[in-house]
């Protein structure tokens, strides 16, 4: 787990408040949630493709791929198509890992809810 | 946001289903059908097979390098690029060497009715009237319905069905009510196809345009050139 996670506790008998220690903020965050699913199911993507897909604005995307780029969750690849510059992104193994880790934490805390 | 739900199935079926929804496949399929109407009026004028061939390829050659073109200069940069995963790539390939055989099928078939009418003719006599009309209904329906299940565009199913009723009456009819009658029912069919399709694609820029106006001026400039 990553030094993104919500330590927050004050519970530690394996209740369901135990459960949300795992939650990584930097997943769990709704817009860079939907980009990182949006890049767990393809092998990488444009960012127009991603603004296009999720519907966030071009600033939005643009600060949270930043912050996904910076805890090396996406790679970003920059070449050249028909002269112009072309970014795409890709998740990294470590943000694959961190995409399912997020997946078993939430699905471990409401399965277990009573 | 776009994305409503967290059905990562769901997300990647759309993520694929956003690279069709340019009509640019409809508009063609609708110049194609429109190619083989114009095909017959060639035929019922005396033009014989090598016209009616030349008529096709002449058509539908120029349509789909139109389409490619109008892909890669418009529709693409609106969509984006994205590469997709393993299991869907795969999808794609099972797909190609299904329209393959499908080709090859059809050729067969086209070989075996041209022997049949030379060689045997009592053969096609013999056979229910129903059988040709069956056969050129499927000789659409398996390739395009193939297409719209593994590609996730069921839209190709209403392409597919027109094409194989316009197919099956145009043979199944031995004394045409007018002139040109498989002209007609062909054109009908193409327009309805090419219709859906320049309908997808009208409002396919003009929610790219909305999208890029509501843009900045700087992020304009970015979108075509990535981050800094």
């Amino acid at each position: 787990m990553t030094d993104h996670t919500i330590k927050a506790c004050d519970r530690s008998d394996g209740g369901p408040q135990s459960a949300t220690l795992g939650i990584d903020r930097l997943v769990h965050e709704p817009a860079r949630l939907i980009i990182m699913a949006h890049l767990y199911v393809v092998d990488s993507a444009d960012y127009v493709f991603l603004m296009k897909s999720t519907g966030l604005t071009w600033g939005n995307l643009s600060s949270h791929l930043n912050k996904l780029e910076e805890a090396s969750y996406i790679e970003v690849t920059k070449d050249f198509v028909d002269r112009k510059p072309h970014t795409m992104a890709k998740l990294s193994h470590k943000g694959r890992e961190a995409f399912d880790a997020y997946r078993q934490t939430m699905r471990q805390l409401f399965e277990s809810l009573p | 946001m776009a994305s409503g739900d967290l059905n990562l199935g769901r997300i990647e079926r759309r993520s694929w289903q956003m690279q069709q929804q340019d009509g640019l496949l409809d508009s063609f399929l609708g110049v194609a059908i429109i190619a083989l109407g114009l095909a017959s009026m060639v035929d019922g004028l005396g033009g014989g097979p090598a016209a009616r061939l030349i008529t096709v390829c002449g058509i539908q050659f120029p349509a789909a390098l139109a389409m490619w073109c109008a892909r890669r200069r418009w529709t693409r940069p609106l969509i984006g690029v994205v590469k997709f995963s393993l299991p869907r790539r795969r999808r794609v390939r099972r797909m190609q060497w299904i329209l393959g055989g499908c080709v090859v099928g059809t050729a067969v078939l086209v070989l075996l009715t041209a022997w049949a009418n030379r060689a045997r003719p009592d053969l096609l006599g013999s056979l229910g009237a129903w059988v040709p009309a069956a056969t050129s209904a499927a000789v659409v329906v398996v390739p395009l319905g193939t297409m719209a299940t593994l590609l996730n565009m069921p839209r190709l199913w209403l392409h597919a069905a027109l094409l194989a009723v316009v197919l099956s009456t145009s043979v199944s009819v031995a004394n045409p009510p007018i002139a040109f009658f498989e002209t007609v029912l062909f054109a009908g069919a193409g327009l309805v196809s090419l219709s859906i399709g320049l309908t997808l694609f009208a409002r396919f820029m003009r929610s790219g345009r909305r999208a890029r106006e509501a843009l900045d001026g700087d992020g304009l400039a970015r979108l075509s050139g990535g981050v800094e």
